[in-house]
């Protein structure tokens, strides 16, 4: 992991709530770097969320909608959020009580910084 | 209008044959009800220039003054032959259709006309009430659901219209797919007013199963909602039963809380319809 990555993702890391902060390929899946809690399958994270990303993309671009940005998930014990640029795509698994808004600005911060 | 302003344009076509002044010299004759002679520059600049949609709208426009609506339409439909996002163009086919009472290809071309052109506020105001009109009255339903009058109450057009009367008339479109991301009820227009839901749910099918799947996997639990922000639309998912998936859409600048909050109530109309169908 280069540190400028590492740092970025620490940053990220570091905000209440968040259990785990991926960087990953977007084409496949695969993470590139990695700062999460030990229970957390940062594997199957960016698997699952950078498939979701890319269906969600399509189906965005079925409807003429432009770009797709950015996506959050609320689950019963969590919350999932991404952001791409090019074929970078940030992932953040954050308590269900995280702040979204701020998890959202601190991501898109973080993207430029490494994109 | 500026009596010499006017001049300065019928100068510089008889300077220059080929001058595009005779556009708005003709939109401004138009404006004092000048329409014999804003006709006679619309015809000269058409023949110059056959080839410019602006030089079709010039034409049409003056015609549709005149009440021949059929020319216009030509006019109107050949500039788009030529520019299909030639938004005047694309304001006027609208304008006719709405005349004759056509909402839905009115809503089809304002919506192609705001796309194209989305700070045009008083397009942005025509095409609310164009939606407005096309979905009629709200009205309450004997199972507590309100529901838009339809003109034939079909079944069909009952699930169509579904989320109409939560979706209001703002830029905001709404849809149930089942499992497999088949069409149950609602509609998805984009921002040309092309229906699009098939398409949307061919790309989402199997969505929920996927992410309820994953999620388990992750130790995360059930899958509440899923908002995806992009470009011109904020879209917001949700689970339904049997594995149904609400989606409701809204144009960019809507507030993310405002468009959860539709989702909501979106999700409980969907439970109550499929319980109610089942």
């Amino acid at each position: 992991m280069n540190a400028p990555l590492r740092e970025t993702l620490g940053t990220l890391a570091a905000l209440p709530g968040v259990r785990a902060a991926v960087a990953a390929t977007r084409s496949d899946g695969m993470p590139a770097a990695t700062i999460a809690a030990v229970d957390v399958d940062a594997d199957a994270l960016a698997a699952f969320a950078t498939a979701l990303f890319e269906r969600t993309t399509l189906s965005n671009e079925a409807a003429g909608y432009g770009e797709t940005s950015h996506l959050s998930l609320d689950a019963e014990h969590g919350r999932v959020f991404v952001t791409t640029k090019g074929d970078i795509a940030l992932i953040v698994l954050a308590e269900p009580d995280a702040a979204a808004g701020l998890l959202r600005v601190s991501m898109q911060r973080a993207l430029r910084a490494v994109a | 209008m500026d009596a010499d302003r006017l001049q300065a344009w019928k100068d510089e076509i008889a300077r220059d044959a080929m001058s595009m002044a005779f556009i708005p010299l003709v939109d401004a004759l138009r404006r004092l009800g000048r329409l014999e002679e804003a006709r006679r520059y619309a015809l000269r600049g058409l023949e110059r220039h056959p080839h410019a949609a602006g030089a079709h709208d010039a034409l049409a426009r003056v015609l549709a003054d005149f009440g021949d609506e059929a020319q216009a339409h030509d006019e109107w439909s050949f500039a788009l032959r030529l520019d299909p996002s030639h938004n005047a163009s694309l304001r006027g086919m609208g304008f006719l259709a709405y005349k004759r009472r056509d909402l839905a290809a009115a809503e089809k071309f304002l919506a192609r006309a705001l796309h194209a052109n989305p700070a045009d506020d008083g397009l942005a105001a025509a095409l609310r009430r164009v939606r407005t009109e096309l979905r009629g009255p709200a009205t309450p339903a004997t199972n507590g659901i309100t529901r838009p009058r339809a003109p034939r109450a079909t079944a069909a057009e009952d699930a169509r219209q579904l989320f109409a009367s939560l979706l209001g008339d703002a830029d905001r479109t709404a849809l149930l797919l089942d499992r497999d991301g088949l069409v149950l009820a609602g509609t998805y227009v984009d921002g040309s007013g092309r229906e699009v839901a098939d398409e949307v749910g061919a790309h989402l099918g199997g969505l929920a199963e996927e992410a309820t799947r994953a999620l388990r996997q992750l130790g995360l639990g059930r899958w509440d909602s899923l908002v995806v922000e992009a470009q011109h639309a904020t879209v917001a998912l949700a689970p339904s039963l049997e594995g149904a998936v609400v989606m409701v859409a809204a144009a960019r600048d809507t507030q993310v809380g405002l468009v959860r909050r539709l989702l909501a109530q979106a999700r409980q109309r969907a439970t109550a319809w499929m319980g109610a169908a089942a």
